[in-house]
This record gives C-alpha cells, structure tokens and sequence, in this order.
C-alpha cells in the first residue's frame, strides 16, 4: 500500500482504484510500525470508496483492526448525497466517556482507597449478563429513549448541571422507538444503570500533571485532585439495534448499486428510508447510553459521599463533560471555504469542538470542547481541549483512548504465571473485577502508551493537551 | 461427528474458524464452539428446548444469522445452547432443536462479553477435504 509521510504526525493514501477520497491517518513513525500486522490501513481505503464521503477518509493514532470501519476512524458524508453505515458507528452505539471532578484530594482518598473500591464494586452493577436495580416498563422505556440523561436527572439521578456537560445535552434530537425492534426494546428494560463488561469500567484517579493551566482553571482541574471517569455505552440495546439495521442494510445494499468491498460496510442514503430509521434507533440508543452513564455517575456520588461521609455540597463532584465515542452525527463544517452539512461517523473517535463553537454551550464556548481520553488502568489518562486545527482537517475530531495492541488471545499469554491484580496493587492502583479473563485481556500491555497517541494529536494540533490523571482505583465487569 | 476449531486472534476482537467433514457438522460444531466462549457449564444440561428456523442469502449468511440467534439467545433471552440438534439443512434455510440452560452467573463462568457476530471476513467454503467457516465476534 502507498502511504506517504506528510510530516511528523499525518501519513496520507493517496486516492486509487475504487477510493473517492483520500486516506489520512495521523501517526507517529512508531505507532505506524505497530500496524504493520494490521489491516486497520485497508480498512481506511475501504471506507474511502463509500458514496458520498467528503474530504479524506480518516483515522486517529489509536486506530486498530476493526470490523468494516478501522477502530479510531472518522468519515463524513454529504448529508443530501452520502450514505450511513451501522458499521461506521460500531455496535455499541454512544459508547463514551465521562469524567467527574471532586473537591477530594490524593491524600484523603489513599487511606481509604480499597474501601472505596469494594464499594464501587458492590454498587456499580457490572459483568456478563448483569443487570440493575432499575426495570423499565415498555412505556417508561421509550421515554427512556426519547429524553436521554434528562429523564435521569428528572428522577433525581444527577442535576441539571450535568446536561449543560454532555454532549448534545445528554438528548439526541430525531430518536423514534417505533424504528427500533422488539428485540432491542426487550434487551434494553432490565439493563439501564450497569456498567458492562471488558474495556467498560470506573476508574478513580487523580490529576498528576497540568499541560495548560489557564484552561484546566476553565475546568475545574487542579493538582491532587481526584477524580471519576466512566467508560459504559448502551449496553445490549444499542448492539440489537446495529445487528438489526447492519442486516437489513445488508440485503438491502444491493438495490443502491453500491458494492462493498466488506459486507460490515452495509450502508444506506442518509436521506432513504432505511437510512432515516436507523438515525432514529440510532438516536434512541445514543440517549439510552446517556442515561446510562448518568445513573452510573449518580451512584458514584452516592458511593464516594457514603465513604467519606460527605454530602454533595461538601463532595463538590461535578461533571466535567462526557464524550461519545462511537456515532454518526449531523453537522456543519467548513470544506473548501463553504459549509457543508455532513454526516460525522466517528467510530472510536471523539468529538473535539473548537472555541467558538454552539454546540459547546455557555460553560465552554470560550475554551473548547473537553475531551476525556482513557489509557489502560495501570498508565494514566488525559484530558485535552479542542481546537480550531480539529475543526480544519478532521470535522472536528480526535482520539478516544489508547487503543488496543495486543489481541485478547496474546494478552492472556502474555499475562500467564502473573498476577495482573497484584501487579496493579504495587503501584497503587486497586482492582476490582468480575470476568473470569477480564483482568487478562485488558493488561495495561495490552494496549498502545497513551502518551504516545496524545503526543500525536496534540503535535498534530487537532486537540491540546490540559491534564494527564493516574489511576488509583478501577472496578471492571 | 467430525468436527474442530480454532481461535483467530484479531486486534480489538476475536473470532473463530470451524473446520467439520459436511454442513450439518459445520454448523453444530460453530454453534457449541460459540455457547463454549459464552460460558463454561461443567452440570448436565436443563434441557430447555426451543427450536428455531431460520434464512440466508447463501451458506456465509446463514452461519451468520445461526450464530447471532444463538448469541441473541444468550444475551437476550439468558439460554445458553448445550445440545444442538439440526432438523433441517441447505444452504439458504437451517432448522433445529436447542437445549439450553438458563444463564446464572452463579453456575456458569462466564466468557468475554460478545456483542455481536460480524460479516467482517466471514466466510463459508468447502472443497474435498471438508467444510470451513470463518468468523469474527465484535467484544
């Protein structure tokens, strides 16, 4: 394959064969060796030859092997002429990443560090097959899906300040449940307000280095301070509905002429019916995970007061934002100096809006968007802020994590004859679990150095750096 | 039956790849193999029944379509497959007989969360020495 250095931190595929548009990838030298093995960089040529796609096909510098789309990609589509793909959003739909400041500090919270992990543990349901406290009859569902985090926070689960902290607000216009199945409606009544299983997780931490201090001030960020991220999507609802819509798509796909060169690329016109439908359920699950994670949020709080014996006032956790990771949006960005509405599919990547802009609301206008990007559980993670350099060359998107390097089969290898947990507990960090191979799979070697991937968007300028946190304490399902 | 897979290590995923002599061994060993990376069970099954019927485009889509059935079965409906017995076989049209237990995290160890049977590098295909598919699982 053709890929040429542009400068440090962008490689580009030039245009070939079937692709509409270029490749772009933003990688160091480094973490391009990493994916000599892997067919991530196929993947970024296949979405390239999708109708309708505008500017470059794209991937951030924690792109791995994914199914039809590569893990890290970003591609937009005219919104009149192009097409969605269920395969570009990925099956857990509005996965993302919320981060929540505390008026705690390191020295507080070490001392009673593993009691808060065993309550973390006994309170935030997680693991195959868990479910929550909460049972949603079918009416009380589709309010669910209509309302997102508002209807959370209408039932005192979370305060209003938390919808001005999320992105869209916590509520996605457009969600229909009459486009959803009775499959997915069935998945989604017992499972509201858990957490998941494999890379899911809420992690404590605390903020070790500050990059930028007058934006992390705008953050509310500060040395020592500790800290709660989530990292949960929409849990087997939003996985029915893309297996739902990837197979109707796919039968489909032929009557638009259009031929995939993987059938994971299964796609619609946006302005179709089919396609229309799946933006619908699509909107459905993206605030069903949005409710999501604001029920797991409330419980933290009410976890971390009951620990410390502290009341909210006195706690001070506020949300700092929460980030989706994997969607398909509608917005407007600039291409060849005119706006252009487009449909952003970002399918591990995340959403890293300049100063400036509308979307961001009152709290952030002035600064840029934060972007809340997890590391493995035993490095650390980083806040950034978005920037005009993203709005410029990537709709407004960068990284969302560190990205996977090894498999979860050589990770088990890998990890054979150790003790992943005590490992973790000799740094500091304390782990709770439940899969019988979580802790295996999800080693910290398991994934790329976040340091390296935050290096190259900040080099690239596509988002800056602001905070980096190390963890202190992780619950995974 | 003679029948066997395999893993596929795969970045972010997994998948499997099933070799078995003919079609009807095919798709019980891809199903059992599938219910395998589910849960572990080591008690004799409940033997709750249920049968399904289902359709394809051709042999590729009908694994698909067999493996996210069972996979929904599991993630759905808590009924993890232990005995699979195939009433009917071609390759656009699969019936059969499951026996399953309830899913009880308690009894059952359970595997990595999969979310979803992907088309991604699915294939189906056969030649003189016996009948293949390959799979990959979104976790």
């Amino acid at each position: 394959m053709d890929i040429r250095q542009i400068d440090a931190f962008r490689w580009e595929i030039p245009r070939s064969g079937k692709m509409r548009v270029p490749g772009r990838v933003y990688l160091s030298a480094a973490l391009l060796d990493d994916l000599r093995q892997d067919e991530a960089m196929q993947q970024v040529v296949n979405v390239a030859s999708l109708p309708g796609i505008v500017g470059a096909s794209l991937a951030m510098p924690d792109m791995h092997w994914g199914y039809g789309f590569p893990i890290g990609g970003v591609a937009a589509f005219d919104w009149e002429e192009g097409v969605v793909s269920p395969g570009g959003v990925g099956y857990d739909i509005n996965c993302g990443v919320r981060l929540a400041t505390t008026a705690l500090c390191e020295n507080e919270v070490r001392p009673r560090l593993e009691a808060l992990a065993d309550a973390l543990y006994r309170h935030i349901p997680c693991g195959v097959g868990s479910t929550g406290s909460i049972r949603l009859s079918p009416a009380e569902e589709k309010v669910v899906l209509r309302q997102g985090s508002r209807w959370a926070v209408a039932r005192g689960l979370g305060v209003e300040e938390d919808l001005a902290r999320t992105e869209d607000g916590g509520c996605m216009p457009g969600a229909d449940a009459d486009a959803v199945g009775d499959r997915a409606l069935e998945r989604g009544r017992k499972q509201l307000g858990t957490l998941g299983s494999g890379n899911h997780f809420v992690e404590v931490g605390v903020v070790e280095a500050i990059y930028d201090e007058a934006v992390a001030q705008a953050f509310g960020l500060f040395p020592s301070q500790v800290t709660v991220m989530l990292h949960s999507g929409s849990r087997g609802f939003g996985y029915q509905v893309c297996d739902d819509f990837l197979a109707e798509m796919g039968r489909q796909v032929h009557q638009t002429g259009v031929e995939l060169p993987d059938r994971q690329l299964a796609c619609a016109p946006i302005q179709s019916s089919l396609g229309r439908r799946y933006l619908a359920a699509m909107a459905c699950a993206a605030n069903y995970a949005w409710a999501n994670r604001q029920i797991l949020m409330h419980r933290c709080r009410e976890v971390l007061g009951q620990v410390f014996g502290k009341g909210p006032a006195a706690l001070d956790m506020r949300l700092l934002y929460d980030v989706c990771h994997n969607i398909a949006k509608a917005e407007t960005h600039t291409l060849e100096g005119r706006p252009r509405r487009v449909c952003v599919h970002r399918k591990g990547a995340t959403r890293a809006f300049a100063p400036g802009r509308g979307e961001l609301g009152d709290d952030f206008r002035s600064v840029g968007q934060p972007v809340i990007i997890p590391g493995d559980m035993g490095t650390a993670s980083y806040v950034l802020v978005g920037t005009e350099g993203a709005m410029k060359e990537t709709f407004g998107s960068t990284c969302h994590g560190a990205g996977r390097v090894l498999s979860r089969t050589a990770a088990k290898k890998k990890s054979r004859g150790r003790a992943i947990y005590r490992e973790l507990a000799d740094r500091g960090i304390q782990v709770r679990w439940t899969g019988r191979e979580t802790l295996a799979e999800e080693m910290p070697e398991a994934y790329k150095d976040v340091a390296q991937v935050v290096d190259v968007v900040h080099g690239a300028g596509i988002s800056r750096k602001v905070a980096r946190l190390r963890p202190m304490a992780v619950v995974k399902g | 039956m003679n029948a066997a897979y395999r893993l596929i290590a795969h970045t972010a995923d997994a998948g499997m790849q099933v070799t078995a002599a003919d079609p009807r061994s095919l798709f019980t060993e891809a199903g059992l193999a599938l219910a395998g990376l589910l849960a572990a069970a080591t008690h004799p099954c409940e033997g709750r029944v249920c049968q399904v019927a289902l359709e394809g485009a051709d042999w590729t889509d009908l694994m698909v379509n067999w493996l996210r059935e069972l996979l929904y079965l599991f993630n759905g409906r808590e009924r993890l497959v232990r005995e699979i017995v195939i009433l009917h076989l071609e390759a656009r049209r699969i019936e059969a007989r499951l026996a399953c237990d309830h899913f009880d995290p308690c009894r059952h160890a359970a595997g990595p969360e999969i979310k979803a049977v992907t088309y991604h590098q699915a294939r189906v295909s056969h030649d003189t020495a016996g009948w293949t598919a390959r799979i990959i699982f979104d976790l």
